[in-house]
């Protein structure tokens, strides 16, 4: 056997057995998609101290960003005492010519002048370098949003038309960017898009018909996954064509947070974006660029027509001013995958300003990002489903927390104003004399005088049922619980109980017979608040899917259901969902996810609103929580 | 249709490979098969490490995924329990101890074994010089590592083949990392392509490998989002 080769790129040894006697190692960088391994000789960079040694008219002060090519820092220049950024590229190279094409490219460069295109100040060389300095951009980049999963489908339709739109103007000036990806794509503090480094790629491509050698190729895979196929194939042959790909495959990420693979284009098989978005990345990255976009602004154009508003600066500062939260508060983070399902949208003049950090979803309601409610609530095990009087001053939660008594209990925390944070959660005051009951799931009406919940003690009808105390005001303890009589009980499993703000309605979760899947919504009807429940009606399908469907919660008008589901199209084991009607009377609209970063991987469930529907509490079992499950609201906000 | 293999797997991920071979009957046992021809090579590296004899070490991994069925650790084992790595390996691990507790491996070998290993061959990847440097625990990561690879190899292969370009992919096996030192034209000229379309089918078939090594990973994690932490961990374990 021989274990003794070793890898030309990398220096691993080569183990026998490996596919084609490759590096594996090498082969599993393949999986990252980056070029995380270095060609031999390949650019070092400089720390801050030797670029300063170089360069007299800036004060270089931070690196921040590296390349195959070069590296760029942050720095003022001293004159004009201004903000700059600087690029550093290595003057040999091996190519005698580069600095010649360096300096006619930079020229070309610094004659575009486009608000989202960055400017080239000035350029020069140094004894090792040859320099670019430009305008510094107080943001991030579109890499750092996406990952930070901060860009919704919708900054996505607000962003790209823009950034067509300075394309354009570098196309119709003779200029190709030829390597248009997140990373080269900033948004400033004011949301403004601004695109780096157009026409520099040129000048680390091949040219010439020169024999190409099938080694350290592989490096270029990371930056080689937006370029048109035209671009590997022959550098020679790329017109601006090459650009209107790469922007369809960043796109596409945009969209849906990960590269298109070689199987499928369509953003709307991974994503809940609009379905007519296939259309336009798929051909913005056809193979044949006769086949693609033919311009930029046509590209620009389809997107805006779909998004269905015409740009607005103001609604641009708005997303950057969210933007800018997400990335000053990370916890912000927010992404909210849909997009615009049915292209009916409000006159601009009709919408209210958008609060900041807040996005907006289809059916017209905004929503902010998730906090954890934090220790005082939440404990180290698992604390399930939270009711909130509609005051927003008293929270009953089921908790599964140690106590005298084993299983789950109900648990209560008050505060004297919303403005403050909850008191510590004590065990509620129902009479838990017998341990092992399992009493969950709680729902206050809307004064605070019923509490409902799930509990599977002694005298239930079925495997679970709705039980109910009352009092008659807030400063009584609630009475002993009473199950609730048929038709809301059955001889299923009843839990997920909920009332409509003026209790005359009360929802629930049942897995009995006659239901659209394994657990449906069904809700009653009482003609008063002293009346006895009428039977109950199946939400219907809309609301209802094959699988599970519980936990409802109705916003005060009625016309929002809120909702956990386990339906087709969840990111974890269940999400919240919300649907909508035109009326009270009106049959529920489509399903749609409330997305990231409101719903996760893990599972999420329970959605309750409180104060005036400003605040949506929620359980979720993402990891970052302090038990296995925790008690989080996120800021909302009816569309009326 | 799964195109995985030239003969095609039975299941299509490695923790369903897990519970259908938990399931008894005939699914189960080629469920079985699937789960031995993929694994047994980092398990049994991993025995021969601790010092068993490469007989010794064939009969425990026979033995063990025979033990597995029988006992319906399968059936009971839990993909949200997380990596099918971690899984295999703690597997093992139960098992040789309580082989070694009742020395009574005879009994729990199969009669006709699961799949034949060949002693001799299967030594020749028991890697000595690495071993030396190695634990059991790191030999068995890097190894499983080494299986991932070839999986997705093997699977790309097939992927090829069904889509008539078999002979694509064998010409351009051997140059996926981009460390091969032969000319790109003279391969151009072999397969018939011009320059660039070679270029073009070098880079998707780049693409491709990565895309079905990460679909390969994620099938055996519990939750899928975290193909970029146990691709970490087998670079790491391949960082040797």
């Amino acid at each position: 056997m021989d274990d003794q080769q070793t890898c030309s790129q990398c220096g691993h040894r080569i183990p026998t057995g490996s596919p084609g006697g490759e590096c594996a190692f090498c082969l599993m960088q393949l999986g990252t998609g980056d070029c995380a391994v270095q060609p031999p000789g390949s650019f070092r960079t400089p720390d801050v101290e030797e670029v300063n040694a170089q360069l007299g008219a800036v004060e270089v002060l931070q690196l921040i960003g590296r390349g195959g090519m070069g590296a760029v820092y942050r720095g003022r220049q001293k004159n004009l005492d201004r903000a700059v950024a600087v690029k550093i590229i290595p003057r040999d190279g091996g190519d005698p010519a580069f600095r010649e094409r360096f300096m006619r490219e930079a020229k070309v460069l610094a004659k575009l002048e486009h608000p989202s295109i960055i400017e080239v100040h000035d350029v020069g060389e140094t004894e090792d370098y040859l320099y670019i300095l430009m305008e510094y951009v107080d943001g991030r980049s579109l890499r750092g949003l996406i990952a930070g999963g901060d860009l919704t489908p919708t900054d996505a339709l607000r962003l790209v038309p823009t950034i067509c739109d300075a394309l354009q103007y570098a196309h119709a000036n003779g200029v190709v960017h030829r390597d248009i990806k997140p990373e080269n794509v900033l948004v400033d503090r004011n949301g403004r898009v601004k695109i780096a480094d157009f026409g520099l790629a040129k000048l680390s491509e091949r040219s010439g018909p020169d024999d190409f050698s099938l080694t350290g190729s592989a490096l270029a895979i990371g930056s080689a996954r937006y370029m048109a196929p035209e671009q590997i194939a022959d550098t020679a042959t790329v017109d601006h064509r090459a650009d209107i790909y790469s922007l369809g495959v960043m796109f596409y990420e945009m969209l849906t947070g990960t590269l298109p693979t070689l199987e499928s284009r369509r953003p709307s098989e991974k994503a809940p974006v609009d379905r007519r978005l296939d259309g336009i990345v798929e051909r913005s990255t056809k193979d044949d660029p006769d086949e693609r976009y033919q311009r930029a602004d046509e590209f620009g154009t389809d997107v805006q027509r779909l998004s269905g508003r015409r740009r607005n600066v103001w609604r641009l500062a708005g997303a950057a001013a969210a933007l800018l939260l997400l990335a000053v508060g990370g916890a912000l983070a927010y992404r909210n995958r849909h997009g615009r399902e049915n292209g009916k949208t409000q006159p601009e003049s009709a919408r209210r300003p958008l609060p900041a950090g807040m996005v907006e979803l289809p059916n017209g309601w905004c929503v902010g990002a998730p906090r954890n409610l934090g220790p005082a609530v939440n404990s180290l095990h698992n604390d399930q489903h939270a009711a909130v009087s509609a005051d927003g001053l008293l929270m009953i939660l089921g908790s599964e927390r140690p106590s005298p008594a084993r299983g789950s209990q109900l648990w209560m925390a008050t505060r004297n104003s919303v403005d403050e944070p909850w008191g510590a959660a004590v065990p509620h005051t129902l009479a838990y004399g017998n341990a092992g009951y399992w009493d969950w799931w709680p729902a206050l009406s809307a004064d605070g005088l019923t509490l409902l919940f799930a509990s599977s003690r002694p005298g239930a009808r079925g495997k679970c049922d709705v039980w109910q105390c009352v009092r008659s005001s807030r400063d009584e303890a609630f009475g002993p619980p009473e199950r609730l009589d048929a038709p809301v009980n059955s001889d299923y499993a009843d839990a997920g109980p909920a009332f409509s703000a003026d209790g005359l309605t009360l929802l629930f979760e049942s897995d009995r017979p006659g239901g659209e899947g394994e657990k449906d919504i069904w809700a009653c009807e009482r003609e008063t608040l002293d009346a006895p429940w009428g039977d109950p009606v199946n939400l219907g399908p809309n609301v209802n899917s094959k699988g599970i469907d519980g936990g409802p919660h109705l916003s005060e008008d009625g016309l929002a259901l809120f909702f956990e589901s386990q339906r087709k199209g969840c990111l974890g084991v269940g999400d919240i969902w919300m649907c909508t009607r035109e009326s009270p009377a009106s049959p529920w609209g489509k399903p749609l996810n409330l997305g990231r970063p409101i719903n996760t991987v893990e599972w999420e469930t329970g959605p309750v609103l409180a104060i005036d529907d400003s605040v949506l509490f929620y359980n979720s079992r993402r990891k970052n929580g302090l038990g296995e499950g925790d008690i989080w609201m996120v800021p909302v906000r009816p569309p009326r | 249709m799964d195109t995985r293999q030239r003969r095609p797997h039975f299941c299509t991920t490695s923790w369903s490979c897990v519970l259908n071979a938990g399931g008894g009957g005939v699914d189960s046992k080629r469920a079985l098969e699937d789960l031995c021809r993929d694994y047994w090579m980092p398990l049994y590296v991993f025995l021969r490490r601790r010092g068993s004899t490469p007989d010794a070490a064939r009969d425990t991994v026979q033995g063990f995924f025979a033990w597995i069925l029988k006992q319906n650790t399968l059936a009971r084992a839990d993909r949200q329990r997380g990596r099918f790595r971690t899984f295999l390996i703690a597997s093992l691990k139960q098992f040789a101890a309580r082989e070694h507790q009742y020395a009574n491996a005879e009994k729990r070998r199969p009669k006709a074994p699961l799949l034949s290993i060949d002693v001799a061959e299967a030594d020749d990847h028991y890697p000595v010089e690495l071993a030396a440097d190695l634990t059991p625990d790191r030999l068995f990561d890097y190894r499983y590592a080494l299986s991932m690879i070839q999986h997705t190899m093997q699977r790309l292969e097939g992927e090829c083949d069904g889509k008539g370009k078999g002979e694509l992919f064998r010409g351009l096996r051997g140059t996926l990392t981009g460390t091969s030192r032969r000319s790109g034209r003279e391969l151009a000229v072999q397969l018939g392509l011009s320059e660039g379309a070679l270029r073009v089918a070098l880079h998707r078939m780049r693409l491709r490998f990565g895309e079905l090594l990460r679909d390969e990973i994620a099938q055996t994690l519990a939750n899928p989002e975290d193909v970029d932490n146990e691709l970490r961990s087998l670079l790491s374990a391949l960082d040797v």
